[in-house]
């Protein structure tokens, strides 16, 4: 009886030292095999400052993207550029509207004009920009916290593949650019 | 009755905001905007709604604006119309109507809750029109994602009392959109159809005229004669003088 019960115990250790053994070489294969990075063709996002007006300016005209809402104003047409600006269309014949310039506004959906002033949301805060003269516009005021800003899980639209996750703790979301990423943990199959 | 009164509440609001300002009344350059924005001016003031607030700015020093008043409606706002003294806002369940006072501040009068005719929970952006004393919204469900029957309507609301509105009447469309008024005309921009032009000479009973075939139609704004319409990839105009030969003038493709 009691041999067999060392015959049991004899087993049982040795077939813990085997689980043991194998697990400890699982480990040191994984290990080797995470030595290597994985770099591989992805998007990772591009974040924004709410509070910096440093990057709002007259740009050339750009391609329109992603077209949101329409303004009028005076022989002008005003076409946001969802999160990041406004298009602005010299339409004094509708027949032969010209784009003339880009006005990039980080953050940017929602935009009134009234007497040359352009009242512009960033996500956030609301800017107010003087546009009298729209190759140079100047930010003459802002009010923060206007809008509640929504921090939710964001991933390139119409893509997929892998890509580095968007954190809100580094910012707010401007857009999402192609690079060589290192050992991304967000897919999208 | 109940019109007179509005309309002299909206010439007073209208004096107020023209003779407390330092430039001229007439003179000042304002925007012309579609059904889906969420900013708008009159007068002296600076109206915006956030996804859950009504904001009211005092605007007339124009590069410095004060907050008069912050109003928290709901959740989801989407879209803001102005009528004479009306405040019309869009939310993704709810039409709600402001009234404006002598000092240009919003004071609610009412809201119609859509799941009083749909019952259903999950609409998405509802851009709201003003004919005379009927608002006309359109409702889209296409996008969303939420095991629900699918709505996509035009609906009209009689608002002669605004602090009771009345449902009137529903138009099916296919994926319905910004919406503009001309000239006897409704133009419904849907994104399957195109933009849809009713004859509401009756007010409570759209009649559809014409369509003007294109794909992804989103907003409409117009000046004089001329309608412009954003859809994802371009920019197109039209001539409207005659709505039995709307003449397109020309298009910008926006996208490459």
């Amino acid at each position: 009886m009691s041999q067999i019960e060392n015959f049991n115990r004899l087993t049982i250790m040795k077939s813990t030292f085997y689980v043991y053994l194998s697990l400890i070489s699982m480990i040191l294969l994984f290990s080797c095999v995470k030595e290597q990075p994985f770099v591989v063709d992805g998007m990772s996002p591009i974040y924004y400052a709410f509070d910096d007006a440093s990057s709002i300016k007259s740009l050339p005209p750009t391609k329109i993207e992603s077209a949101g809402k329409i303004v009028g104003y005076k022989n002008l047409l005003f076409i946001n550029e969802k999160n990041s600006g406004l298009h602005v269309i010299n339409n004094i014949d509708p027949a032969n509207p010209v784009t003339i310039h880009f006005l990039q506004i980080p953050g940017n959906n929602e935009f009134v004009i009234l007497d040359d002033v352009l009242y512009a949301d960033n996500g956030r805060h609301m800017w107010v920009i003087d546009i009298a003269d729209l190759s140079t516009i100047t930010v003459v005021d802002v009010i923060k916290n206007v809008y509640e800003y929504e921090r939710k899980e964001l991933y390139p639209p119409n893509y997929k593949g892998w890509f580095v996750c968007f954190d809100s703790n580094e910012g707010p979301l401007l857009g999402w650019k192609n690079e060589k990423i290192t050992n991304p943990t967000c897919e999208i199959k | 009755m109940k019109n007179y009164v509005s309309i002299f509440v909206a010439l007073i609001v209208l004096h107020f905001a023209s003779c407390t300002a330092d430039s001229e009344a007439g003179s000042e350059s304002i925007s012309n905007v579609g059904s889906y924005t969420t900013m708008l001016t009159f007068g002296n003031r600076l109206y915006a709604v956030s996804k859950q607030a009504l904001l009211t700015y005092d605007v007339s020093n124009r590069k410095s604006p004060l907050l008069l008043k912050k109003i928290i409606l709901g959740e989801n706002i989407e879209s803001l119309f102005r009528h004479d003294s009306l405040l019309l806002i869009g939310s993704a369940r709810n039409m709600y109507i402001y009234s404006l006072g002598i000092d240009g501040i919003p004071a609610h009068s009412s809201t119609s809750d859509y799941n009083d005719i749909f019952e259903f929970s999950c609409n998405s952006s509802d851009p709201i029109v003003v004919v005379d004393t009927y608002a006309y919204v359109t409702i889209s469900s296409l996008e969303l994602d939420c095991n629900q029957v699918e709505i996509n309507t035009l609906l009209v609301y009689d608002i002669s009392n605004v602090k009771t509105p009345v449902f009137k009447q529903r138009v099916s469309l296919s994926s319905p959109k910004g919406l503009g008024y001309s000239k006897g005309y409704l133009f419904v921009c849907d994104a399957k159809q195109g933009v849809v032009v009713f004859d509401i000479e009756n007010r409570e009973n759209p009649k559809e005229v014409t369509k003007i075939d294109m794909t992804n139609a989103f907003d409409v704004i117009f000046k004089n004669n001329i309608m412009m319409v954003v859809t994802d990839k371009e920019l197109r105009q039209f001539d409207i003088t005659d709505i039995n030969n709307i003449i397109e003038l020309g298009k910008i493709l926006l996208k490459k």
